[in-house]
């Protein structure tokens, strides 16, 4: 835990006159599992696309193992092995699981001669592993488009695994998941830590599952970074009761 | 999944000895066989963006107008003649140009992949510009790219200016339509066989990735913008040959009316894949061939007012029949079979 | 190259007074256009709908003032023209709005919540439909309305405009102030903005939708319809016309952006300039085709602005 594998330095980004993130740094550790939480548009989303490239940010730096991200587009950063999910699911409707996993693969160098082959079986039982894992096996011959929010939610995270991701971004795993089925999928962010190695840092709503999942907490109020600590900590510190309830 | 089934190959041999015994059975049909050809052609190549990447492109007809020029020209070079000095005849003493049959055939053959090639490289230039605009903008955007190289194509005098040209008269011994019509059938063989692949492999299966969700392609890493040039460059490759083929088969080219018409082969292109269905190997290829019939069967009997025919059967189509036949059929297999696979190519 | 050189040498040094007629003639034709633009970036941005048959509306409308205007002066053969061309475009207008709803009603209404490629090809039919059906019923002679007006000459005959122009431009404007303010103050363009905003809030404020979306596309028709009876004396009508005038209105409303009067003017006024320089430096046989190619070269100009921010064009 003591390499850092995201540096987050004083990062700001506008939208118009109002400030989505302002002078933001944080880091993640390699291989922990970090949370990120704050009221309805504190900026957290904002926060991920900065990351992962949506929109350049206006100040700062973004430092994934020892390189700068800020100038890189959306898809160089992900083949960095650097993925997010999204608040809403964005999955590939007209097809069904297995293709949706099977176009998942990593695809390191960008070069699409890469791209002229036919999924190896090795991919194929691959994205079949996955979707059992994630629980969708029974599904897979579905398009992804007529699959319940909770289930593209599930396939989603299914296809960011399929990428090899080093560090993966959540927003929301448990958005919209059948309750009953949370703790399962708790398990299967922390088995995805450990078993493949992924670095998470996750969006969360849902403060049991955070205090379940997460080593380290940051959070974000109107913007800016106003705590971060551990999950005991945190959930006792006057500045995070203060955002949550004051309203600010 | 991905696995071309037995019926399908059935299908696609079935279909290949039909074509190649048609010739036979309807020697006074050839011409019409040849535009065929070149309606499948063209249908299959604007489906590769519009039905498979999502990306409607109502401006192909540049493709298939470049290649249609380019055919042209090289069958006089070939023939060892000034594309000037040739195109200045026009309306005088054109029969004294005069090429040898082998001359002839050969040209025309080298002509068609200089096409290929040319608006290949064409497509790369163009796509990788114009490919980064989406939607509604990306559809006019291409359209006016279409219909101002028809009225640029007018203005250059050494093609004969807004007269048009003509191309160079078969010898005696060539048999024109025979011809044409084989080489349309070899190229759209080839194409289906390359599109079949294609399709199994993680190239068409991005391309479909486009078309679902460009967004989530992104953010997975997958190279979409060299994905969707490349994509266009092999359309527009195709294009241009059927752009040569039809040409030869018209023997006139009019900048504006025949090249570069966004009335009639601009928008036909457009029509045939919806007719069969987007997005399928065989929709394109069944829409060509009910497009094919419905103009026929208006040039005959509505004299004077086909192409309003064509217009209204346009919006007709679009406004009832979307799907398309194989949207139909789909429609109805997975009623019989309770599920749904649109997101099979072929 | 020689000759474009040496209009280029006219423009610069032998005679910069042609200048000034290509600016004013430009912008004098910009008012008609900027009327077609507003139509089309109307009914995008209420119905988000790219209306194709833009232009065939337009020749529609010239053609019902071009009947209107020659039979008048045949009943009455001693009014002036100008009388019976002022009088041509509210008919114009009303029957072209009419045209519109029947269009609306038969088409547009059923691809209201398709997709875009479904009511860019469905209005590519209609215009089809039209340019064709006008060609068969109108013939393809070029038609135009004499309207009898004076070239009016300016320093010295060095600077001429068309006195057919100068009205054009009056006639486009003051029915294009009339229509803003009809969009801006009435109910029924209250109606309009609410539902472009936020189709679903208008219906719960108990806006009807679909009657507002038929009642916008038949506006788009009668600004039209007025257009083209400028057109018919302005320019020239033939069938296959309409086309130009829709990209022209593309071009514009993409430099200017959908809801940006004043941008739709500039951009309009921008164009006409630019096409008669482009028209008089390449020769008239370039006209056309500068005028479509700036379709895609705005295009891309967005596009490349647009993806500093990360944004794209859709």
């Amino acid at each position: 835990m003591s390499e850092t594998i995201l540096e987050i330095r004083g990062v700001s980004k506008h939208f118009g006159g109002i400030y989505a993130n302002q002078d933001i740094s944080l880091d993640i550790p390699k291989g922990a599992i970090i949370g990120l939480i704050g009221p309805n548009g504190s900026g957290k989303s904002t926060l991920f696309g900065s990351i992962t490239g949506y929109h350049p940010i206006d100040e700062g730096s973004i430092k994934y193992e020892g390189q700068e991200l800020k100038r890189l587009r959306t898809a160089e950063i992900a083949r960095l092995g650097l993925i997010r999910t999204f608040q809403q699911t964005h999955v590939y409707d007209e097809m069904d699981c297995v293709r949706n996993m099977l176009i998942s693969r990593p695809m390191r160098g960008g070069d699409i001669r890469t791209l002229l082959h036919e999924p190896s079986a090795e991919d194929r039982d691959r994205a079949e592993d996955l979707l059992e894992f994630v629980g969708l096996a029974s599904k897979r011959h579905l398009l992804a488009g007529s699959l319940s929010f909770g289930q593209q939610k599930l396939l989603e995270f299914a296809m960011a695994l399929m990428n090899e991701p080093d560090l993966l971004l959540l927003d929301e795993p448990t958005a919209g998941i059948n309750p009953t089925l949370i703790n399962g999928l708790i398990d299967r962010l922390r088995q995805a830590n450990e078993r493949f190695g992924v670095t998470l840092f996750v969006i969360e709503h849902n403060m049991r599952v955070m205090m379940n999942l997460a080593q380290e907490i940051h959070v974000l109020a109107g913007g800016k970074l106003i705590a971060s600590g551990k999950p005991k900590d945190i959930q006792n510190d006057p500045r995070v009761i203060e955002a949550y309830l004051g309203g600010s | 999944m991905a696995k071309t089934s037995p019926m399908q190959w059935i299908a696609a041999l079935a279909f290949l000895a039909v074509a190649i015994a048609a010739p036979f059975f309807m020697p006074n049909n050839m011409s019409q066989l040849v535009d065929l050809m070149v309606f499948i052609l063209i249908a299959l190549s604007w489906d590769m963006l519009g039905g498979q990447m999502g990306y409607n492109s109502f401006g192909n007809i540049l493709f298939f107008g470049i290649g249609m020029y380019l055919v042209a020209s090289t069958q006089v070079w070939m023939g060892g003649y000034e594309l000037a000095e040739y195109n200045s005849a026009k309306g005088g003493n054109l029969e004294s140009f005069t090429v040898t049959a082998p001359i002839f055939v050969q040209s025309l053959i080298i002509g068609l992949l200089a096409a290929a090639i040319l608006n290949f490289v064409i497509g790369l230039i163009v796509g990788s510009q114009l490919l980064q605009t989406r939607g509604h903008y990306f559809a006019v955007g291409t359209l006016g790219l279409g219909v101002a190289a028809g009225e640029f194509a007018g203005t250059m005098d050494f093609l004969g200016g807004g007269s048009g040209m003509n191309f160079i008269q078969p010898p005696d011994g060539v048999n024109l339509t025979q011809l044409l019509y084989f080489l349309g059938l070899g190229v759209v063989a080839i194409f289906f066989v390359f599109l079949t692949w294609l399709h199994r492999t993680r190239f068409g299966f991005v391309m479909n990735a486009i078309r679902d969700n460009e967004d989530k392609a992104e953010a997975m890493g997958l190279p979409t913008g060299r994905v969707k040039t490349f994509a266009w460059a092999i359309a527009a490759a195709f294009a241009a040959i059927a752009g040569g083929l039809y040409g030869a088969g018209k023997n006139f080219i009019d900048p504006t009316e025949v090249a570069f018409s966004l009335p009639t082969v601009g928008v036909w292109m457009l029509l045939m894949p919806l007719m069969g269905g987007k997005g399928t190997l065989w929709g394109p290829i069944l829409g060509a061939v009910m497009f094919q019939l419905f103009k026929e069967f208006f040039w005959t009997y509505l004299f004077g007012w086909q192409r309003v025919a064509l217009g209204l059967l346009i919006v007709i189509i679009v406004v009832f029949f979307p799907n398309g036949l194989m949207g139909g059929l789909k429609a109805i297999s997975s009623r019989l079979s309770g599920k749904s696979g649109k997101g099979e190519a072929a | 190259m020689d000759n474009i050189l040496t209009n280029i040498e006219l423009l610069t040094t032998l005679a910069p007074t042609i200048n000034l007629e290509l600016i004013a003639n430009g912008l004098l034709v910009g008012a008609i256009f900027a009327l077609i633009a507003y139509g089309m970036a109307l009914v995008w941005g209420v119905m988000d709908i790219i209306n194709v048959a833009q232009g065939a509306f337009v020749i529609l409308g010239g053609y019902v003032s071009f009947y209107f205007v020659n039979a008048m002066a045949q009943v009455a053969p001693n009014t002036p023209g100008i009388l019976w061309i002022v009088v041509s475009m509210p008919i114009a207008a009303a029957a072209v709005a009419l045209f519109s709803l029947i269009v609306f009603k038969l088409v547009i209404e059923r691809i209201l919540d398709r997709d875009l490629f479904i009511s860019l090809l469905a209005t590519f039919g209609i215009e089809l439909v039209m340019q064709q059906a006008m060609n068969q019923i109108f013939t393809a002679e070029e038609r135009v309305i004499d309207a009898h007006l004076p070239t009016f000459a300016f320093l010295d005959y060095m600077v001429n405009i068309p006195g057919s122009r100068l009205l054009g431009a009056v006639l486009g404007i003051v029915a294009a102030v009339g229509i803003v303010a009809l969009v801006r103050y009435s109910r029924f363009g209250r109606a309009i903005r609410a539902t472009a905003q936020n189709p679903r809030a208008a219906r719960i404020m108990g806006i009807d939708t679909n009657r507002v979306y038929a009642m916008t596309f038949a506006l788009n028709g009668a600004i039209c319809g007025i257009a083209g009876s400028i057109v018919a004396f302005v320019y020239v009508l033939h069938p296959f016309q309409g086309l130009v005038y829709t990209l022209r209105s593309f071009a514009i409303v993409i430099l200017a952006g959908i809801g940006n009067i004043a941008g739709v003017i500039f951009a309009a006024l921008g164009l006409g300039v630019y096409e008669n320089y482009s028209g008089f430096v390449l020769g008239p046989e370039f006209q056309d085709g500068m005028v479509f190619i700036i379709v895609p070269i705005t295009l891309l100009v967005r596009a490349w602005i647009m993806r500093r921010k990360r944004q794209y064009l859709k």
